[in-house]
């Protein structure tokens, strides 16, 4: 007898208890809120590649004959990101470039951060990374360089190897360049 | 007595009064009384609504809102938006759109009822998202709108509780900021809801 009556306490203090949400009446209003958010998103595409082994450092014509080396750039298949920079049949003394763009396909703003260059062969192969605004490499601009939706700007990787570096041999590097969102750049 | 006919007689002298005599038992008078309850209605819409950024520079802020003043800032560019309207077709409704925003940005809106019923009302509460604020001070409440396990946004309710408003009166300025969090999903459409709920004015409970 005593559990029926406990249990009878239990269902009305319950009951009581929810009973306050239905015992007045209320209204309620409703903010819906949709928030898209935008895209980072940078690409980078090849614009040329020469080198200097058909000329002098004065820009004069030696010989045709003379192009044996070469430098190419190629894009990942898989990773769009990823550029691979191939120095073929590479001697001393020759200058090799390689010039491609950056491009913000995103829908935010984006600093392109400077490039954190890897080379663990300083001595015998050496490498410079350096941002141009225009594609002719004449106004250099320095990180962070801001791009908005759509601008490009122009990277010129030049590679040159020392009197150290040894025949047929193969040199590697990596290099890493960083686009953030602008506001945290 | 032993002759049945005899028996039978006051028996049915009886049932015969009984069946007639109570039409004359007492006299009687009812009257009645027609009851008729009509309820009052507790009823408040939007009346308007207004959010910065529609057009121009972005606003930016740190993350939980944090000081030293100023707590948002104006940046040099127009990248995301924000809209604000009230329902066209419901006004209990309010719907807030934010574009191409990312990480950092920062909005802040301000939204306008009327008490559209026929009793008082107390603003009672403001639910986040589950989340129930009721008393001052209020607190930023994260969101986690794509259940990825991080915040997306952050939303500070401002004001508003306890305000009692007649039939007929426009409520104050109830205002709010919203944040977008780092771990924000880039190119993804993200979804919140807050309520704001009023109470018969005499049912309301101070926190």
């Amino acid at each position: 007898m005593r559990k029926m009556i406990g249990i009878f306490a239990a269902l009305m203090l319950a009951l009581g208890l929810s009973g306050v949400a239905f015992a007045h009446w209320s209204e309620t209003l409703y903010i819906d809120g949709t928030i898209n958010t935008g895209i980072l998103d940078v690409e980078w595409s090849e614009e040329g590649s020469w080198d200097t082994d058909d000329y002098t450092d004065y820009g004069q014509l030696i010989s045709p004959d003379k192009n044996v080396s070469s430098i190419t750039c190629e894009i990942d298949d898989e990773n769009p990101n990823l550029l691979h920079v191939t120095v073929s049949n590479a001697y001393p003394c020759i200058d090799y470039y390689n010039l491609v763009d950056i491009h913000n396909t995103g829908t935010i703003p984006v600093h392109v951060l400077d490039v954190d260059l890897d080379n663990p062969n300083p001595d015998e192969v050496q490498i410079w990374i350096t941002y141009y605004s225009d594609p002719e490499c004449q106004n250099p601009i320095s990180p962070p360089v801001q791009l908005h939706p759509c601008d490009t700007m122009y990277v010129l990787i030049h590679v040159h190897l020392t009197q150290e570096a040894l025949e047929d041999h193969t040199y590697t590097f990596d290099a890493e360049i960083e686009a953030v969102q602008w506001n945290y750049g | 007595m032993r002759n049945p006919k005899l028996l039978a007689l006051p028996m049915v002298v009886m049932l015969g009064l009984l069946s007639t005599g109570l039409a004359y038992a007492h006299w009687s008078e009812t009257l009645f009384v027609n009851g008729q309850v009509d309820t009052g209605e507790l009823d408040w819409q939007f009346t308007s609504a207004i959010i910065i950024d529609t057009t121009g520079p972005d606003y930016h802020c740190r993350d939980g809102f944090a000081g030293p003043p100023p707590e948002y800032w104006i940046g040099d560019k127009d990248v995301g938006s924000s809209s604000i309207e009230v329902d066209p077709t419901d006004p209990h409704i309010v719907t807030i759109t934010l574009n191409n925003v990312y990480p950092c940005y920062f909005t802040m809106a301000s939204v306008y009822a009327q008490n559209t019923g026929t009793i008082p009302l107390i603003i009672d509460s403001v639910i986040i998202d589950g989340t129930v604020l009721n008393d001052f001070p209020t607190y930023p409440v994260q969101l986690d709108l794509n259940g990825d396990g991080y915040d997306d946004i952050e939303i500070w309710w401002k004001d508003g509780f306890g305000t009692q408003l007649e039939p007929g009166d426009p409520s104050p300025e109830m205002s709010f900021w919203i944040h977008v969090l780092q771990p924000a999903p880039q190119g993804t459409e993200l979804n919140f809801t807050i309520e704001i709920v009023a109470v018969q004015w005499n049912g309301y409970v101070p926190p």
